[in-house]
């Protein structure tokens, strides 16, 4: 995956670098928006992380100029200003993700991945297929080993979109986001045992299943 | 239409019917005051007449004597002829016989002193005047008032279909004018409501004119220039007090992480993970903090739409539903479908969220915990817990305000509730569901009607 990452700060740079390289991510740096968006014609760009607070053009605004030019290459917007009005703001400026400073590393590599398979074929198939996992999208069912998984709504959405970033992690923020469209964090802990109820319904009757919490991160969804 | 609801209660309906009131007391009034104008000048006139006449009568009287006087008062007689004449005249002699003229009864009126009256014969109204003669004679000269009551009958008729037409006209210019009044006024409020709902660049026409509704206007545009101003630079602000504060905050952690990496000691890495998870809260804090701040100052308004209260509350108690179960709580929600109501989604949802978050944290498992959602909106999470003191009722929704100690949170989100609420016009209060407290959010006419704030 090719990052190319506009962002003012330094140290932040550096650190983001970093993080990414041990990930075989590679990223190359634009301290403003001006020097960033002359990059982003290169067909071996994957994602752009952008912060929002820039010298001169503002992120959002980079945005808003990568759009009308026809660019749809995903942006993760990087920025400073966390609160839940700043991710409606930046998330309808035309954002495809929102992650707030200072953030967890494995955070911020699951949201490129996340962004990376989004641009792929698999997220938009009409059926969705881990190991004996079956997900009709347009028929809203699922089955296991051709058993019918009874799943409410939501954790129908729940499961889709684990099985579309299957293998990679997927933290709290992004499955409050995508699949329950909160802009917030409850303080329950709602996600987590909806987890843990959505695992119960996979394995239930087959034994272990493949949904694993990693530890301080979020969970996985791993080969059945 | 702007100007569709012409009812009492518009000061513009009032203006106009109390013009056409106006109109139609000037209007009885002057023809009054006419009749009286009319009455008096004819009066005066009508005494001259019967002065000259007397004068003249008792000339012929010193020149001819009484028979050349009794002559002229019959030639005068005759000369208006018919049942009821205009003119009157009696002649009488010293013992009061009647010599002449046409009065039956002449008046007893003091003619020594020339005295004057109006008397009544029949349905006529005379005026009088009796003076004596020589050779102890008594004459009495009168005219009839029915030519003035003619003519104030029919000023009465023309004042009355004046009076109608003036009416008309009034009314009709008043509501014109009380409608395009309105369509105005309607006009400048409707300037507010689009600048409240996040319209910051709505404002007022004020190129149609000079009038004191277009100096009003430019009033209404200054302030509303005003508050964009301090709506832009609070968001300023508050966004530079963000960046600012979060960026060492992040290079602090940047170098925390750094320090994890090379580090091997496990008590120092558990110390450098617990600094890392201590920046994470003061930066939760203070977005909290902003969150308070942007809410109570109005902020963004422009996500403002018509939702569905009913489908909010439901996903959000599917969400918990999981939650309750693990924590052994009895959690059900009772919610009317199809209750809407107009504001932002995201902000009501969290208010949603705030409610149950803290019904979950404070009630002891095995607890019931409901959520209800009803017309109006009415909006309630109770349960059966330890409840909340009366005195701690109002304080509760204060900032850092808690009834325990809980291990999480920083005391701000039933704050945050009363604010959410208001900015949609609701009432958030607290009261006792014996056993078990009771929140209730509602319209804050219906929580007045119930004696409460």
């Amino acid at each position: 995956m090719n990052i190319l990452l506009i962002e003012d700060d330094a140290l932040t740079a550096a650190a983001i670098t970093a993080i990414l390289a041990a990930e075989d991510i590679a990223v190359e740096w634009a301290t403003t928006a001006e020097a960033g968006l002359a990059r982003t014609g290169d067909n071996a760009l994957d994602v752009i992380v952008m912060d929002w607070m820039l010298p001169g053009m503002s992120g959002l605004d980079a945005v808003a100029r990568l759009r009308s030019a026809g660019i749809e290459k995903p942006v993760l917007m990087l920025s400073a200003l966390g609160r839940a009005e700043h991710r409606v703001e930046g998330l309808d400026g035309g954002v495809d993700d929102y992650l707030a400073k200072p953030f967890e590393p494995a955070e911020l590599v699951a949201r490129l991945r996340a962004l990376y398979r989004r641009t792929t074929v698999q997220a938009r198939q009409p059926v969705l297929i881990h190991g004996d996992i079956e997900l009709h999208v347009r028929a809203r069912t699922a089955h296991r080993a051709g058993k019918h998984l009874g799943l409410s709504p939501k954790e129908f959405e729940l499961l889709k979109y684990l099985m579309e970033n299957a293998g990679e992690i997927v933290t709290r923020e992004m499955l409050l986001r995508n699949v329950w469209k909160l802009n917030f964090d409850p303080q329950t802990n709602v996600i987590d045992v909806n987890l843990v109820r959505l695992r119960r319904k996979l394995e239930d009757g087959f034994g272990y299943c493949c949904l694993e919490t990693v530890r301080g991160r979020g969970y996985r969804l791993t080969a059945p | 239409m702007a100007a569709g609801n012409l009812t009492l209660n518009s000061i513009a309906v009032r203006q106009a019917l109390l013009s056409t009131l106006v109109t139609l007391v000037a209007v009885v009034f002057l023809a009054i005051a006419a009749s009286f104008a009319i009455e008096r000048t004819m009066r005066a006139d009508m005494q001259q007449t019967i002065d000259t006449d007397i004068v003249g009568l008792a000339d012929i009287m010193v020149n001819g004597g009484e028979a050349e006087l009794l002559l002229r008062i019959a030639d005068r007689t005759a000369l208006v002829p018919g049942a009821t004449p205009l003119a009157y005249y009696g002649l009488t002699d010293r013992h009061g016989m009647r010599l002449g003229g046409n009065l039956q009864m002449p008046p007893n009126l003091d003619a020594s002193h020339s005295q004057a009256a109006e008397i009544r014969l029949g349905d006529d109204r005379i005026l009088l005047r009796a003076t004596r003669l020589r050779g102890g004679l008594t004459l009495v000269v009168g005219r009839s008032l029915r030519g003035v009551e003619a003519l104030q009958r029919r000023l009465q008729v023309d004042f009355l279909g004046v009076g109608i037409i003036a009416l008309l006209a009034t009314l009709v210019a008043g509501f014109a004018v009380a409608a395009r009044l309105r369509g105005r006024v309607e006009r400048l409020s409707q300037t507010f409501s689009r600048f409240e709902r996040g319209d910051l660049a709505a404002r007022s026409d004020t190129a149609s004119g000079r009038d004191e509704l277009v100096q009003l206007a430019g009033h209404v545009n200054a302030h509303l220039d005003w508050t964009a101003r301090l709506l832009s630079a609070q968001r300023e602000i508050s966004d530079n007090i963000a960046h600012e504060l979060r960026t060492p905050l992040v290079h602090l952690d940047t170098r925390l992480l750094s320090a994890i990496g090379h580090n091997s000691d496990e008590t120092v890495a558990l110390e450098l993970h617990l600094a890392r998870s201590n920046i994470r809260s003061i930066v939760s804090l203070f977005d909290a903090l902003l969150d308070l701040a942007v809410a109570e100052a109005g902020g963004i308004t422009a996500n403002i739409s018509s939702f569905d209260l009913s489908e909010t509350a439901a996903d959000l108690a599917e969400l918990y539903a999981a939650s309750a179960e693990e924590a052994g709580l009895d959690f059900k929600a009772r919610i009317t479908p199809g209750v809407t109501m107009r504001g932002e989604v995201m902000a009501m949802t969290r208010l949603v969220a705030n409610l149950l978050d803290n019904a979950f944290k404070y009630v002891p498992s095995g607890s019931k915990v409901r959520l209800i959602v009803a017309d109006g909106p009415r909006l309630v999470v109770e349960d059966n817990g330890t409840g909340i003191a009366a005195a701690d009722a109002e304080q509760i929704f204060l900032r850092f305000r808690r009834v325990a100690a809980p291990e999480t949170g920083h005391g701000l989100g039933l704050a945050l509730v009363k604010i959410i609420a208001a900015r949609h016009g609701l009432s958030a209060r607290v009261e006792d569901a014996r056993p078990g407290a009771r929140f209730i959010v509602e319209a804050q006419d219906a929580a007045t009607r119930k004696g409460v704030s």
